[in-house]
């Protein structure tokens, strides 16, 4: 069958040798490029995620025409319902001048519960829109009670691409 | 089959075996390393976001802190809690009124500062967290990973263990320290607080926390106790009502026996206090 100057069962083997080193090859680079294991297994941060609460930090120390910050309207709204109405109107203003997807339906809400009684909703929500950069504080009021303060973007088919870029 | 013959099945097997090492070397070593890449640092602005929220609380806390000092106050004519004996109720009155004979020098510096450390004490007790712990799920899209079986399994912790129960009960736990005037404020310190950094081992950030607040002008009681003083003791009390009404309108007198008992509105609260006409009335020091 062989030679001794060369293999002349070449052809026999050559085939399924090859074959056999195609499905080896594939086989392993299924590993290192499809599964990659290869890879560092360590997970990376999606980018939205790396997002802080300054938003509702500074919207709650911010000095309104009346020369009060927001939290102190709030504490005396919890105690005099006619402040309410000025409130809402300072909230307004400010969460119109927050970041938001122009394109979209976007909407910054802000919602205020008094020992988890709804006190006051400021923004517009849209029917299955999704909630992002939610963030909560918490404000102590005259009477001891605790009011709570959630900021949300509620935005209509928003993409993360368009969260990212404009909020 | 020849030597030459074999080198190419061969290399084909070594090739699996070579393949097979490297794979194996390669998992092994980087199975190791379980860092969540930027988990670190979000978990440290997370921490950060809540420590600044802790202090505003504490700040707008010592401001409605010393609102409600005031008021107690002005409801015991000056003096803080239980400083003063006070009058019994009766059918026609329900208030209760220091007696100011039973009282010592008003300090009403000193007053305040006992009354707004007793209300701070209470907006600290009742503090609320609003940590949210961050979601490994939609941070690192760890659901697909584990069905690889690249990282280990997540364990959920119990509500009452969670990061936000710990770090409001470290803030409740907090003591006030000092309590010093530096000019017109008050200055108020609380013991250190030490928050564990989430999902890490060992890791935290100190709060040492302190705030401010404005000293209250008090003058208005100097001008209602020399008002008492120079109008109602030993006097007629219809001469006192008169000159204190003249004084301080809205007020309300009522007088059983010798007591008056004295009701009178300001802008520090109503100042609620009795007084004998025939015994002197403590100083303001």
């Amino acid at each position: 069958m062989f030679n001794k100057k060369g293999d002349l069962g070449l052809p026999i083997y050559f085939l399924p040798t090859v074959a056999f080193f195609a499905i080896i090859l594939f086989i392993f680079s299924i590993f290192f490029f499809v599964i990659g294991v290869t890879k560092n297994p360590n997970l990376v941060i999606n980018p939205e995620s790396f997002s802080d609460e300054s938003k509702i930090t500074t919207l709650v120390k911010t000095q309104t025409s009346q020369n009060i910050s927001i939290a102190e309207i709030i504490i005396s709204s919890a105690k005099d319902q006619t402040k309410k109405e000025l409130l809402e109107k300072e909230l307004k203003i400010l969460l119109s001048k927050l970041p938001k997807p122009e394109a979209r339906d976007a909407n910054w809400n802000l919602d205020i519960k008094i020992e988890n009684q709804d006190f006051l909703n400021t923004g517009i929500k849209t029917v299955g829109a999704k909630d992002y950069y939610k963030q909560s504080i918490i404000i102590p009021l005259e009477s001891k009670k605790l009011a709570k303060l959630d900021l949300y973007l509620n935005c209509y088919g928003c993409s993360i691409e368009d969260i990212r870029r404009n909020a | 089959m020849n030597k030459k013959a074999i080198f190419l099945p061969m290399f084909a097997f070594l090739t699996v075996f070579i393949l097979l090492s490297l794979l194996y070397v390669i998992h092994d070593t980087e199975a190791k390393k379980s860092d969540l890449i930027g988990l670190n640092a979000i978990t440290l602005l997370k921490l950060n976001d809540e420590l600044e929220k802790n202090q505003f609380y504490l700040d707008l806390a010592v401001n409605q802190a010393s609102k409600n000092a005031l008021k107690k106050l002005a409801d015991n004519g000056g003096y803080s809690s239980s400083r003063c004996e006070k009058t019994k109720t009766d059918l026609i009155d329900q208030d209760q009124y220091i007696l100011l004979e039973t009282c010592p020098a008003l300090k009403l510096e000193e007053e305040f500062k006992i009354e707004l450390k007793e209300e701070l004490k209470i907006y600290i007790t009742i503090f609320e967290s609003t940590y949210q712990e961050i979601n490994l799920e939609e941070s690192f899209g760890l659901k697909t990973t584990e069905f690889f079986k690249l990282t280990p399994k997540i364990v959920k912790i119990n509500e009452e263990y969670s990061y936000k129960n710990l770090y409001a009960e470290a803030f409740r736990i907090s003591n006030i320290t000092n309590i010093e005037k530096q000019e017109d404020k008050i200055i108020i310190t609380l013991t250190s607080i030490v928050y564990p950094i989430e999902k890490t081992s060992g890791s935290t950030l100190t709060l040492k926390p302190k705030t401010k607040t404005q000293i209250p002008d008090f003058k208005v009681y100097d001008t209602v106790y020399s008002s008492i003083m120079n109008n109602c003791l030993k006097q007629e009390f219809q001469t006192c009502k008169e000159k204190l009404i003249q004084e301080f309108p809205g007020s309300e007198l009522v007088q059983s026996q010798n007591l008056i008992k004295l009701k009178i509105p300001t802008d520090l609260g109503i100042i609620k206090l009795a007084f004998n006409t025939n015994k002197p009335i403590p100083p303001i020091v």
